[in-house]
């Protein structure tokens, strides 16, 4: 019992390309509709611009490019989930946003070694959901490149 | 730890990691100039200010290694392995000793006269073999490690001497040594200083020698050596016994003194040390004082106290630091000790203050999208609460800024050490005055500045002053000034350096910017002295004859400016020879909230700095700036000179559509000796913003400098001109500050007045005011015909009347304004629609007008404005209309007479010429006196020649003396042209060999004049 309390974890779910993510609760700032955003010309592909909120500047990034699925279509709806990395505020731009899940290590799994190698990267395990596989993206590693680049 | 030291510590590992990388880049490429100028200023660097802060091993290793370096950089010395090598081991033995100063606080013990000799052997090019492995370290010995200042002067005895604790090591060595000794004596002075009771006291005596004793003293007490066995305590002792020192007067000193070290963080067990060597000299002040008679040691002791005080004097006054004066209450050393300013102020996390600002200008930006909201209604409830609002606000972001300024005082709080540190170090005697440490500035640019300061102030003391010999010699008092003055001047702070030395030698400094391939003994006789003295902002450029300790090998000024330019400030040179040179730094207040020109480019928008902006040019067909093309590259005629231009789309590569047009804007950017376009699609307003940084992905982008949120809440990024400059990869734009002043000085010769309205559609039009003789306005209700033409009653006559090309017809009701031109009793009216303004302007359009009635177009105040041909206008009129001379039998022969026409102002000459061909001359208008000399050698039928007298090059003066001296020309009628027509200037003309002088705006007497002077008598004068 002891065991499973201090392993659970909330998630926030989030949909990209059909596959479900989950994404810590805890380091959610704010979950926000689609936003007009400021191209940053020169930047790299995944960053798909910056956005103002509450007078705090939100690099945003496109999870789709990051994880290298089919770029969204135009006029396709997205939902922005803020998490803050070392102070500095990021926008990760999903398809949709569900639930927020409150899961046990009963259902958790490493991630399959045959995964993809990048998303093998970007994630940090899954979770057997009854209807569904959600995997949990790895913050810092999903933000870890952009941000090791510049260091 | 002193907080210089521990300041140098991290500079100095900052610089050798950075160095890392480099220096096995160096392992490869060995050839490269910028990677071994690099590791040569890191070197430079450490060495310099190891120097001052007394770490002799580490200062030596550097030097030896710099001379080395400084070979390979000169060309002298070949890169080979085994010198790369040596380098190697120099930085690695650098290494460790930064990394023990670390640990220990002070220079372990040990001898590197192996590396010193190999590394000056391999100066001479004599590279023994593969360096050896750097030898192992001596283990600081804890009694001999005590040898800070000298290292020959190992302090054994000293360290048996002093009170030994615990570790073995002397208080000396725990605290930090001589560094730290002399932060608290700086720190008591200050005390001192601004205690009322103890100032008086104090303030008489010479600082040096108050703060050597003391300095001395407790070195000795707590172990360490000496630090200059100059000082002797009887020559201050006498004067502050006259000065009345008392046994309370000294217990206001030993709180102050307390205070001090507490500051400092001096661990207890070493302050009980201090304070008992303290207390001990007072014992001895004391008994001294009883017996009326002064053992010299006990002398010493008191004389320690004043220097401090002195000392204490200028800091006070130089950094403004606060201190409460305590009152003039009982001397009782618990009150003393607890200084009541510590109630006023406290200490904040930067980080608080950070995020404070941000919820400020989230505020700021909440409170303009409301004001946006309700400026639309009409009044409405919310108008007084918003109005309070407002005003709270910019209050509240007022005081917020307010918290992080500090003085600049704080940066100088290095300098009188420093220079002091030259002075004694090249027997020049140096006063440093400086005023205005109060003067505020955010802290960020306050970080930014210091070090371009210390270097400054450092030239100055070893390139500026002279010895005291010369300075004598050359009828100057002994001592030599350097004076530092900083002050605000609107939203900018200005600091001055100033020296009264020799000044810098522009023939030297031409010498070797020839030498160095900087510029042509051709280019540079075109130079002025000022533009010459601009090489010294030059990479690589030093004309110290010999290489000292303090400053010196080129590595500086470039580096200085560029710093400078990268908080937006610009960094002039002024310099006499023999008087001194002054460096006038120009810095912004802040970097966090400034002004920003918001441009657009494809689409997306981006601030530029203002302090980067000099001008904003519109290019157009019409408006006389045209972007050209060579070989691709952008470039704009601007005031005689090619402006590099770079494409902010092609720079940011953005894909612009089709619709989004050209990019028909240029705004002319300057970083530092750089002056480049950047071309735009589209100039919106300047606005305040607040400069957030990046986030970390997007650090490597070189272009911005950070983004910001603008008051409509949509974010846009900053762009960095120096990133421009780098990014576009050319130096061939650079070109000199005084350059481009001089070139815009070149230009100012002809300004005019003019008069500016509007009329019809389109751009404002001007006149020039000259030809205006009155401005009316008439009821057009008045307006009859006659003539076929509206004319109305005028001073009892009728004057005609007409509207400009393109105005809209005149109407019948209302009063508009008529610019009326006279010749004698006739006038003439224009109608116009409003009367903008009449401005001083430098006339100065490179395209002639396409459109007739059009000379051409110019921007004055940052708006094309269309300048009107007058003569077009006034021939429109009947035709004869100013080319009707009162001579009346001119006019037939006139068709035949030949003008030759000299005139450098484009305006002039395009208004003139037609004027004169409408009276029936035949006109040949050159730009100058010598294309004018050639036309005359070409074909010498010229009936009359009609000169400007203020022209670039040769004058008209000269030009009439030299035709009056030629045979051919000698009596041909010379009318002299001129905007001044005082009767001096008239009289200078005549003697020069003017037949005539006449005013430039005067036509008719022009036109009067000529019908005379073009008669086959040629007699006028």
């Amino acid at each position: 019992m002891s065991s499973e309390t201090i392993e659970l974890c909330e998630y926030v779910t989030v949909v990209i390309d059909g596959q479900s993510f989950g994404v810590p609760v805890l380091l959610v700032q704010d979950v926000l509709r689609e936003q007009p955003l400021t191209h940053i010309p020169l930047a790299p592909a995944e960053i798909a611009g910056s956005l103002n909120l509450r007078g705090r500047v939100v690099t945003a990034i496109d999870l789709r490019t990051r994880l290298g699925v089919e770029r969204r279509v135009d006029d396709a709806p997205s939902m922005n989930v803020v998490v803050e990395q070392d102070g500095e505020l990021y926008s990760l731009i999903v398809d949709a946003v569900g639930d927020v899940l409150a899961l046990t290590m009963e259902t958790y799994e490493p991630s399959p070694v045959t995964l993809d190698p990048l998303w093998l990267d970007l994630t940090a395990g899954l979770h057997r959901l009854d209807d569904d596989l959600m995997l949990i993206l790895d913050i810092r590693q999903v933000l870890g490149e952009a941000v090791a680049e510049a260091a | 730890m002193d907080d210089l030291l521990a300041e140098f510590l991290t500079e100095a590992t900052e610089g050798i990691e950075l160095l890392d990388t480099e220096l096995v880049d160096l392992e490869q490429r060995p050839d490269d100039p910028a990677l071994i100028g690099n590791i040569f200023r890191v070197l430079h660097t450490i060495k310099g200010t190891s120097g001052f802060l007394d770490l002799p091993r580490l200062e030596s290793v550097a030097h030896a290694g710099e001379n080395v370096l400084g070979k390979f950089r000169d060309g002298e010395l070949e890169v080979t392995p085994d010198a790369v090598g040596l380098i190697l081991e120099a930085m690695d033995r650098v290494k460790d000793l930064v990394s023990s100063i670390g640990e220990m606080g002070h220079e372990p013990a040990g001898d590197d006269s192996d590396l010193i000799g190999r590394l000056d052997a391999g100066m001479r090019g004599e590279f023994g073999g593969a360096a050896t492995a750097p030898e192992p370290e001596a283990a600081p010995e804890p009694e001999a490690a005590a040898s800070e200042e000298h290292e020959e002067a190992v302090a054994s005895e000293a360290g048996e001497e002093a009170p030994v604790v615990d570790d073995g090591r002397s208080t000396y060595e725990r605290i930090g040594g001589l560094s730290t000794i002399d932060a608290i004596c700086d720190v008591m002075y200050r005390h001192v200083m601004a205690d009322e009771r103890l100032s008086d006291i104090y303030a008489a005596g010479d600082v040096d020698i108050i703060h050597g004793v003391f300095q001395n003293y407790l070195c000795e007490a707590t172990g360490g050596n000496k630090s200059d066995d100059s000082y002797t305590l009887t020559d201050a002792h006498a004067e502050l016994r006259e000065a009345g020192m008392k046994d309370k007067h000294f217990d206001a000193t030993f709180a102050h003194f307390s205070v001090a070290m507490a500051e400092l963080e001096i661990p207890g067990q070493d302050m009980a040390v201090l304070a008992d060597a303290f207390d001990k000299a007072r014992g001895q002040v004391l008994a001294q004082e009883s017996v009326g008679e002064v053992p010299a040691d006990e002398a010493e002791v008191t004389e320690v106290d004043g220097e401090i005080v002195e000392d204490a004097a200028e800091v006070a006054a130089e950094t403004a630091v606060e201190v409460a004066p305590t009152e003039d209450a009982p001397a009782e050393k618990e009150a003393k000790i607890t200084p009541t300013s510590i109630a006023q102020s406290l200490r904040v996390n930067v980080d608080v203050l950070e995020n404070l600002m941000t919820v400020v200008s989230e505020l700021v930006l909440t409170r303009n999208q409301l004001m946006q909201i309700l400026r639309e209604r009409n009044k409405t409830e919310f108008d007084a609460p918003l109005q309070r609002l407002n005003q709270v606000t910019s209050e509240l972001q007022e005081s917020v800024m307010q918290t992080r300024m500090q003085p600049i005082g704080n940066a100088w709080n290095k300098l009188p050490r420093i220079v002091r540190d030259i002075s004694h170090e090249l027997n020049k005697k140096i006063e440093l005055d400086m005023s205005g440490a109060e003067t505020e500035l955010d802290r960020q640019v306050l970080d930014q500045i210091k070090d371009p300061l210390t270097h400054m102030v450092r030239n100055s003391g070893d390139h500026g002053l002279e010895t005291p010999e010369e300075r004598l010699a050359a009828g100057k008092p002994e001592t030599g000034k350097i004076k530092l003055s900083a002050s605000h001047e609107g939203g900018h702070i200005i600091i001055v350096i100033a020296d009264d030395g020799k000044g810098i030698p522009v023939g030297k400094i031409k010498a070797k910017a020839i030498a160095n391939g900087l510029t042509t003994t051709a280019d540079a006789e075109n130079l002025t002295d000022q533009q010459i003295l601009q090489f010294i902002f030059k990479p690589g450029f030093s004309t110290a004859e010999k290489v000292t300790n303090v400053s010196g090998r080129g590595v500086g000024m470039d580096v200085v400016r560029t710093n400078i330019a990268k908080i937006g400030g610009t960094v002039d040179l002024h310099s006499v020879e023999g008087e001194g040179s002054r460096f006038t730094i120009k810095i912004p207040l802040t970097l966090a909230i400034v002004q920003a020109l918001i441009v657009q480019s494809g689409g997306d928008r981006f601030a530029i700095p203002q302090t980067a902006v000099t001008e904003l040019v519109r290019t157009s067909e019409s408006s006389g700036y045209q972007i050209e093309r060579v070989n691709n590259t952008a470039v704009l005629r601007l005031r005689n000179r090619l402006l590099p231009l770079v494409s902010l789309r092609e720079l940011l590569e953005i894909d612009a559509k089709e619709d989004q047009g050209e990019e028909s804007y240029v705004v002319v950017a300057r970083f530092g000796s750089y002056a480049f376009g950047i071309m735009v699609d589209q100039v919106f307003d300047t606005e305040e913003i607040v400069v957030k940084p990046v986030a970390r992905a997007l650090r490597d982008l070189a272009l911005f400098s950070g983004n910001t949120i603008l008051g409509d809440g949509s974010v846009v990024m900053i762009l960095d001109p120096n990133g421009i400059v780098m990014a576009s990869g050319n130096d061939a734009v650079e070109q000199s500050d005084s350059e481009l002043e001089a070139r815009g000085d070149g230009n100012q010769a002809e300004t005019s007045s003019l008069l500016l309205f509007r009329s019809g559609e389109g751009a404002p039009k001007a006149f020039p005011l000259e030809l205006v003789a009155r401005i009316e306005e008439i009821d057009l209700s008045g307006v009859e015909t006659a003539n076929g033409g509206p004319v109305i009653q005028y001073r009892e006559g009728l004057m005609p009347l007409a509207l400009i090309d393109g105005a809209a017809p005149l109407g019948s009701e209302g009063r508009r304004p008529v610019l009326v031109f006279s010749d004698l009793d006739r006038s003439l009216g224009l109608v116009v629609d409003e009367i903008v303004d009449i401005v001083d302007h430098r006339i100065e359009f490179e395209s002639q007008g396409n459109a007739p009635g059009i000379l051409g177009s110019t921007i004055i105040e940052g708006q094309a404005t269309d300048l009107l041909d007058a003569g077009h206008y006034l021939k429109s009129f009947g035709g004869d209309w100013l080319s009707r001379s009162k001579s009346d039998g001119a006019a037939g022969d006139a068709a035949k007479r030949r003008i030759l026409l000299v005139e450098d102002s484009p305006f002039f000459r395009n208004l003139l010429t037609p004027l004169l061909q409408s009276a029936g001359y035949d006109v040949c208008a050159t730009e100058n006196a010598d294309q004018a000399l050639v036309v005359l050698e070409e074909q010498p039928e010229f009936d009359v020649i009609v000169s400007d007298i203020e022209m670039p090059g040769m004058s008209g003066l000269e030009f009439a003396t030299k035709l009056r001296s030629s045979e051919a020309w000698k009596d041909t009628p010379l009318l002299a042209l001129s905007s001044h027509d005082t009767q001096q200037d008239i009289d200078r003309g005549i003697e020069a060999g003017f037949d005539e002088y006449i005013a430039k705006a005067d036509h008719s007497a022009l036109i009067d004049v000529l019908s005379r002077s073009a008669n086959p008598v040629k007699n006028a004068a």
